[in-house]
Formats: C-alpha cells, sequence, structure tokens
C-alpha cells in the first residue's frame, strides 16, 4: 500500500470511471537554483503554425496562468472600426462589419499602442485599410446572355469581382508607416479568405481601422486558434503479457500504444499518444495488468498560433505578461507606501 | 383624423421626447464619470494582527494571478493562511487574503510577486534554450 501512496504523490491513476487525482501541496519553497534544475522545457514539434513543447517541474497553477495568458492577454491588432460609404451586398452592414473584425492582421503588434478612449486614430496606434470593391459583367458573349445568369456556378466566369477575398483589402499607410513597415507590408494572414459573394451592380466600399486589443475584450484579439496543455501520460505493464492476450490488447488500443516483441511479449512502443480512452482497461481481466498514469507534473502544451505571432513568440510573449503583470502590482503597491509616508 | 390634426399630435410628442432624452444622457455621463473616479487599482481591507492579517482587493484580475499567486505565497514559510477568490464573474475584482505569522502581509505578497518573476524569468530562458536545440536539430535533419 505504501507504495502506491508514494506514487500517488508524482502520478494520477486513470481508472474505469473518473482520475485518482490527489491534490498534493508542497508546503515549502523550493530554493530558486532547484527550481531551475527540476525544470525541464523539451520541444517536440514547431513549424509556422503550431508548437508542442513538454514543460516538467513547474505547479498546475502556473501553466493554467501561462494557457490563459496564451489565449485571452496577449494583444494583437484587429478590425475595430467600420466606415461603411457603400454596401449593396446581399450581406447586412452590420454583419458585414463583425466579419470584417474577424480577419486575422498581420502586423507585429509590439509595435503599437493601444488606442486611448479619448485619442483619435494616428499612426501609433491604428492600421488602415480600405476595401473598395464592385462587381461587374464580363465583357464575353456568354456573359451578356442573361440566361446564363441562373446558375450560381457561373458566377465567377460571367463576372468580374463575383468574390471578395481578404485580398482585395488594400493597406493605406498612415504618416511614416509606409517607412517603417518598408520589409513587412501589412496584410491579411490569409489572402483566401472569403467576405462575401457579388452580382453585378452591386458594391461594397469600406474603411477599415484595426486597433489593439486582447482576446479578453473579443476573441478576435486572441492570437491562438487553440492553446492547451494535459499531463503526460505514465503507462506500463504490472506484469507480463504475452500470446492471444497480448495481441488481444494491443488491438484494442486505437493510438497503438503497444506492440509485440518478436518473443511475443508485450511492450509499451509510445505511452505519449495515448488520449486517455480507457480502452485497454474495460475488460476486467486487464484492469489489474496495466498501470495507466499521468505524470501530475509534466505538462505537454500545444500552442496554435493563428498567424499574426510566429508560435514560439507566443509563448515568449505570454510569459513576459505574466512577468509584466506581477511588476505592475509590484509598482502599484510601492506607490502605496510612497502615498502613505 | 386629418392630416393637420396628425401633423398637431406629433409636434406636441417631440418635445417631450427631446427632454426625456437630454436627461437621461446628462443621467448616464454623470454615472460613467463618477465610476471612473472611484476606481482603485489596489485597495487593503480588514488589516488585523499587527498588518500581519490583510484581504488585498486587485481590479481587473482573475484566476490568472489569483491563483499563480495563492499557489506561490502558500509554499512561504511565514504565511499560515492564503487564499484567493473572484467574489463574482461578471465584476472586475480579485479577492486575496493573507495571514502570516511572522511578517507583514504586504511584505510577503511582495515577496510571492518577486519569486513569480523570478520564474518567468528562468522559464524563459529554458524555453528559448530548447527551441534553439529543436531549431538546430531540425536543421542538422
Amino acid at each position: 500500500m505504501s507504495n502506491i501512496f508514494e506514487e500517488s504523490k508524482t502520478r494520477a491513476f486513470i481508472k474505469n470511471e473518473g482520475v485518482d487525482y490527489n491534490t498534493t501541496v508542497t508546503t515549502q519553497e523550493l530554493p530558486l537554483e532547484d527550481f531551475a534544475e527540476n525544470l525541464q522545457i523539451d520541444v517536440i514539434s514547431l513549424n509556422d503554425e503550431d508548437i508542442t513543447f513538454d514543460v516538467k517541474g513547474i505547479d498546475p497553477a502556473f501553466a493554467n496562468a501561462l494557457r490563459r495568458i496564451f489565449i485571452s492577454e496577449i494583444p494583437t491588432m484587429a478590425i475595430e472600426k467600420v466606415n461603411m460609404w457603400q454596401n449593396t451586398s446581399v450581406i447586412p452592414d452590420e454583419v458585414l462589419a463583425h466579419r470584417m473584425g474577424l480577419v486575422p492582421i498581420k502586423v507585429d503588434p509590439r509595435l503599437f499602442e493601444v488606442k486611448g478612449k479619448n485619442e483619435d486614430h494616428n499612426e501609433n496606434n491604428c492600421v488602415q485599410f480600405n476595401l473598395h470593391i464592385k462587381c461587374t459583367r464580363k465583357n464575353t458573349p456568354e456573359a451578356q446572355n442573361r440566361e446564363n445568369d441562373i446558375l450560381p456556378e457561373n458566377d465567377e466566369a460571367l463576372f468580374n469581382h463575383a468574390s471578395v477575398y481578404t485580398s482585395d483589402m488594400k493597406w493605406v499607410p498612415i504618416g511614416t508607416q509606409e517607412e517603417k513597415f518598408k520589409n513587412t507590408p501589412i496584410r491579411p494572414v490569409y489572402e483566401d479568405i472569403l467576405l462575401s459573394k457579388m452580382r453585378p451592380g452591386q458594391e461594397i466600399e469600406m474603411e477599415l481601422m484595426c486597433e489593439k486589443g486582447v482576446g479578453k475584450t473579443h476573441a478576435k484579439w486572441s492570437p491562438v486558434s487553440t492553446a492547451y496543455y494535459r499531463l503526460l501520460p505514465d503507462i506500463a505493464l504490472k506484469e507480463e503479457i504475452s500470446g492471444e492476450e497480448a495481441q488481444e490488447l494491443k488491438s484494442k488500443c486505437p493510438m497503438n500504444v503497444f506492440d509485440i516483441e518478436d518473443t511475443g511479449k508485450l511492450f509499451v512502443k509510445n505511452s505519449r499518444v495515448c488520449t486517455t480512452c480507457r480502452e485497454c482497461i474495460r475488460d476486467e481481466k486487464f484492469v489489474d495488468k496495466i498501470k495507466l498514469a499521468k505524470v501530475k507534473n509534466h505538462f505537454e502544451f500545444t500552442v496554435e498560433s493563428v498567424g499574426m505571432y510566429k508560435p514560439e513568440e507566443i509563448v515568449t510573449e505570454g510569459i513576459k505578461i505574466l512577468k509584466e503583470k506581477v511588476k505592475c502590482w509590484k509598482n502599484t503597491m510601492k506607490g502605496m507606501e510612497e502615498d502613505e509616508e | 383624423m386629418s392630416d393637420s390634426e396628425n401633423e398637431q399630435i406629433e409636434n406636441q410628442d417631440e418635445p417631450m421626447i427631446e427632454e426625456e432624452n437630454s436627461v437621461d444622457n446628462e443621467e448616464i455621463v454623470d454615472a460613467k464619470e463618477e465610476e471612473e473616479v472611484d476606481i482603485q487599482p489596489l485597495t487593503i481591507d480588514n488589516i488585523e494582527d499587527d498588518n500581519k492579517n490583510a484581504t488585498f482587493t486587485f481590479y481587473d484580475e482573475e484566476h490568472t494571478l489569483g491563483n499563480v499567486l495563492r499557489n506561490t505565497l502558500i509554499k512561504n514559510k511565514n504565511v499560515d493562511f492564503c487564499g484567493y477568490t473572484v467574489p463574482h464573474p461578471s465584476e472586475p475584482y480579485m479577492k486575496l487574503r493573507v495571514q502570516s505569522n511572522k511578517k507583514d502581509a504586504k511584505v510577503v505578497l511582495k515577496h510571492g510577486f518577486k519569486r513569480i518573476s523570478k520564474e518567468c524569468d528562468i522559464i524563459t530562458e529554458k524555453f528559448l534554450e530548447s527551441v534553439a536545440k529543436f531549431k538546430q536539430t531540425q536543421m542538422e535533419d
């Protein structure tokens, strides 16, 4: 029994129903050197869109604070004000304006300031786009024959600008922005987002003003599509399984965690891919043969970027924001004490 | 009802509506101004036992800071009790209760801030290291 007790300090055990998780709070502050030594971070995968990394040796509170910050407190630029001069398309003004707000904008938000309540738009707090587009009939005999209009799939062949894409948004530099962003022109992250469909004679003319904000205010400012963590699975066999049983267990797992050696013995090939589906311990006969657990201080983060930041930048920015938050409160306290004196 | 009567009724109604609107607007503006004046980023209440116990109310904070702060302070050996709450999800306040056995609660809290800040530094450093390492191994492949 004492073994299980000792193990429950570092592991959460997955049961057929629920999880056995004993909260263990270390009431001693680890010296910073030990914290640094225990902390282990490994990048598992990284590309232009997402990053997966392991963090071992932090508390759940810290992991969750980071996750919450990635989602809702990293500032980005998004369309906030729309001046609509003309909209004769089928999408109502307010729906189109909201739709524009959700378009991710490729620009480094760190170069901008948050617009104050009574401030006007200027080069330091605003990025402007114009969208002016009109759908017209092409000058071909097919297009001139109105009987062809009936089928909507003909639209692209018969009309100019039957579909409005984000590539139609034109960046309008304010002040010195043109010089400042010479090497990294400001544009929507994706050029092929369909904004609206139009028919001949319809027209859209808008001025789009981007402002800096955070996901807390509105999800359009969130730099991530998903940011989550999970505990690393720890799977082991308590006793040897071979022969038919091994074959059975191997085929039970949809993620192929188990494999069979040449000798016919079952072994754990890759425990990381386990999704905690519990399929392997559903049958009574395997319950006591498999240890299905999670490592309590080993977090596997996955951060998927929308495209405003590189995925690894989201992580560093998130930690920076937590640090700034703490620093800000420390200064507030200092200020209060000075006031008292 | 003839057209002229209709016009009369409209004319009578109009000034009434305008007055109501103007009064409403003024009230709203007043209320907003008052609210802005009242906001204090940090308040300290229930100070007891020679400043060792205190309740801090943080403006515009939530579980993000609350939980991480509680978690850090609880490990401090000078702290007897520490807990946090967000009293209502639609009000932007977070309350933190600190009860220390030796030191001023403010000192304890400041120590907690420092600790979090240092942990952030270490995590950033290690993270950048591992990203660099990962990129290097990818280049080699």
